[in-house]
């Protein structure tokens, strides 16, 4: 179901997909996480300075049990781990947890280490300095130390617990558990993750329906299309949707299907004309023996035979039979005889001309009227003149046949065509005759085709072909029956002498 | 010994019968030998006043044959005839020396005519086809198909055409010249005029090279005396504007 073209496109969008969604995400998370421990921070300095300032009058009187009430208290609340209180000396002389109350913490350990660096005196301490993260048991944990600095209040007091040289008397140590942060910060990284896996789902889905639509369907038959034109059907169209990328390649397909069942179709017309040619040798060599003998014999015995006699009238017949067999075989071989050929400038109203007085002094052109191109409209090309003006004869009669008594008109056009890598000169010529029924139009050009009734050999446009083709050219027709039919010779306006061609001419 | 008539070098039954049965009742003799080898025999044999050779016969490039032939009997006038008559094969045969050329299928009073044009030329002194073109006094190239037709190119890069004395020779009078048309075509190789007498029947004239016809000689319309009296100079029989001189000229005899 995925071709491999779609399962690429997906596969590049979701790795983009990951990676934008993935360093989004990183950057979120990693604010939410700032953000979140920031305020557990501040809530514990808050905790932390509530403490001190309540407990403050009980430690200037010096009343420890009350000082343990209000901790206790404050304490028990939710999220807070330790509520420690520790003297210069690092002795711990108060705690939630009474078992370590007159034990010693470590200077050294990393809690400690932020004040008492390389063991000097605790000195002021800015607020983020307070706070540390720390992992006991798996869970994270936060704890902020508050120093409890000496005033003139506490040297002062009854007790005189106090030197006035102290600075710092203690500190107060709360630590917080990160739990509950930690699991919303877990919370927003799976929604993220499942974001993720949706988006790149939804994206998969969205460009595989545009892809198969837009790109999968009318490549896959392209394929099958190329598949038929490979098996020889180059009749295969495809069908144009729009006129996107996708739609212009159809459209050169197309085309390039049509102008190779063109190509074909010359190249068929080409081999059936020189399989004629040895066909022509042949068939000469075979049937001209017999009709030597048959043509002789029977002259021989026309010339004995009594006049006015009934075998006379037959022998007549056979005579002038066998001469009409002669003149087809004749035919045959002229077809296939070699042409003089000599190339020059031709110009296309110079032998448009000669070829219409030509066809003149041959036909009853009386009732038909023929136009040419103006002079200024003259094409010079390269071309053999005779050849072509033979092809302007031949088509010429044709045109005059296919308008026959009734009259009509015959136009001769021309026209430079600059398109493509070579100029080519078109010579179109137009009747109003009786047409051609759409299922011999493909066979006009064929040797010994004719509709005539009387006139032709039906080699006229079969050598019009072959000189055309001779000349690298082409023809081509187009007819409406009862409306006219239309001629259109396509010739290189430069010549270019190819070997095998010249060879052919000069036998 | 007498020479024999006509030895008629072809495989075709049918055709040998016929030619007899046309030439027989006139007198003639006629030998036939049905491939190469059994014709170069027969001329070992005896004498032949002419030979009438098909270039398809089994055994010998009938080419080769007519080379042979004219190189070995160069008095013996040898008349080609085949089945297969392009202009190319028709150009050929003049080269290597033929008299003359009758495609196939030919009637009666065509093969009549060209054996008795044969004899008629053979016993005036046939010349052999390297003397029948005497060489013209006149400016220009002058090239022949073999001993049978010739085109001169003149200044105006047109070409005149015209007949060999060795044709003249072969033909009894009073003649009458059938002219191209102006504007026709002429193809070397291809027959573009005729001279015809009632004695001789139809001669035709085998075009020496391709063009179209620009003039046919005027002087003609009124009887063919200068074809007769100088077939080389004033008997000329038409001026073409030729298409291919300089490929064409290859296939002609330098006079």
């Amino acid at each position: 179901m995925f071709d491999r073209i779609t399962s690429k496109l997906i596969l590049a969008v979701a790795i983009v997909a990951i990676i934008l969604i993935g360093v989004f995400s990183y950057l979120i998370v990693g604010s939410h996480h700032r953000e979140l421990i920031s305020r557990v921070e501040h809530s514990a300095v808050q905790l932390s300075e509530t403490i001190k300032s309540s407990t403050r009058y009980d430690m200037l009187l010096n009343r420890r049990e009350d000082l343990h009430r209000i901790i206790d208290t404050v304490g028990n609340q939710d999220g807070i781990e330790k509520v420690r209180i520790l003297n210069k000396e690092g002795a711990i002389i108060y705690s939630r947890d009474s078992e370590s109350v007159g034990t010693m913490v470590d200077k050294q350990a990393e809690a400690c280490y932020v004040c008492h660096a390389e063991d000097l005196p605790l000195e002021r301490l800015s607020i983020p300095d307070r706070t540390r993260i720390f992992e006991t048991n798996g869970v994270r944990n936060l704890g902020i130390i508050n120093p409890i600095y000496n005033e003139p209040s506490c040297w002062e007091a009854d007790c005189h617990a106090h030197a006035p040289t102290q600075k710092v008397l203690g500190v107060l140590d709360v630590t917080m558990s990160l739990a509950e942060v930690d699991d919303q910060i877990l919370a927003s990284g799976r929604k993220i993750l499942l974001l993720l896996v949706t988006a790149i789902f939804l994206t998969g889905v969205t460009i595989w329906l545009f892809v198969q639509r837009l790109i999968g369907r009318p490549v896959s038959e392209l394929v099958k299309a190329t598949n038929a034109v490979a098996a020889g059907d180059l009749s295969y169209k495809l069908e144009v949707r729009g006129e996107d990328e996708i739609g212009q390649l159809a459209r050169s397909f197309n085309d390039m299907t049509e102008r190779l069942s063109e190509a074909q179709r010359q190249i068929q017309q080409s081999d059936r004309l020189a399989s004629l040619g040895r066909l022509a040798a042949g068939i000469a060599h075979e049937i001209n023996n017999p009709l030597t003998g048959v043509l002789t014999y029977s002259s021989f015995l026309l010339k004995r035979s009594a006049e006015g006699s009934e075998t006379r009238e037959d022998l007549e017949t056979i005579v002038r039979e066998t001469k009409r067999c002669r003149d087809i075989v004749k035919g045959l071989l002229d077809f296939a005889r070699r042409v003089p050929s000599v190339d020059g400038e031709v110009s296309a109203n110079a032998v448009i001309e000669r070829a219409v007085k030509i066809v003149r002094n041959q036909l009853s052109f009386d009732n038909i009227l023929v136009s040419s191109p103006s002079a200024e409209e003259d094409i010079v090309f390269w071309a053999n003149e005779n050849q072509i003006l033979q092809v302007l004869i031949n088509l010429l009669m044709n045109s005059a046949d296919a308008i026959g008594e009734a009259g009509g008109s015959i136009t001769v056009e021309t026209r430079l065509d600059r398109e493509g890598d070579r100029e080519h000169v078109e010579i179109d010529v137009v009747d109003t005759g009786k047409g051609i029924e759409p299922e011999n139009l493909g066979q006009v050009f064929d040797p010994f085709f004719t509709t005539k009734v009387k006139r032709g050999t039906g080699l006229g446009l079969a050598v019009a072909w072959a000189i055309v083709e001779k000349h690298g050219g082409t023809i081509s027709v187009e007819s409406t029956p009862d409306r006219g039919t239309k001629f259109s010779v396509r010739l290189p306006r430069d010549r270019e002498p190819a070997p095998f061609l010249k060879g052919e001419q000069t036998r | 010994m007498s020479a024999l008539d006509i030895l008629f070098v072809e495989d075709e039954p049918v055709v040998v019968l016929a030619a007899r049965k046309v030439l027989e009742p006139e007198g003639l003799t006629l030998v036939a030998a049905g491939d190469g080898e059994g014709a170069r025999e027969s001329l070992r044999q005896h004498e032949y006043r002419a030979v009438l050779l098909d270039l398809m016969i089994p055994g010998v490039a009938g080419m080769e044959l007519l080379e042979d032939m004219t190189a070995q009997h160069p008095d013996l006038p040898v008349i080609v005839t085949t089945g297969y008559a392009t202009a190319g094969k028709i150009v050929a045969a003049f080269k290597a020396g033929g008299f003359d050329f009758l495609p196939k299928p030919f009637d009666d009073d065509e093969l009549l005519s060209v054996v008795r044009r044969v004899l008629r030329y053979r016993d005036r002194g046939g010349r052999t086809v390297a003397e029948a073109v005497e060489v013209e006094r006149e400016s220009g190239e002058v090239r022949s198909l073999g001993s049978h037709s010739w085109a001169r190119l003149g200044d105006d890069g047109m070409a005149t055409v015209g007949v060999t004395r060795a044709v003249v020779e072969s033909l009894a009078g009073p003649l009458r010249a059938r002219l191209p048309g102006l504007g026709d075509e002429t193809v070397q190789g291809v027959a573009f005029a005729a001279l015809e007498s009632p004695a001789s029947g139809s001669c035709r004239i085998w075009a020496p090279l391709s063009g179209r016809v620009v003039e046919s000689n005027p002087s003609l319309d009124s009887g063919c005396e200068p074809v007769v009296t100088d077939p080389l100079g004033s008997g000329w029989l038409a001026r073409v504007a030729p298409w291919n001189w300089q490929e064409e000229r290859n296939e002609l005899t330098v006079r």
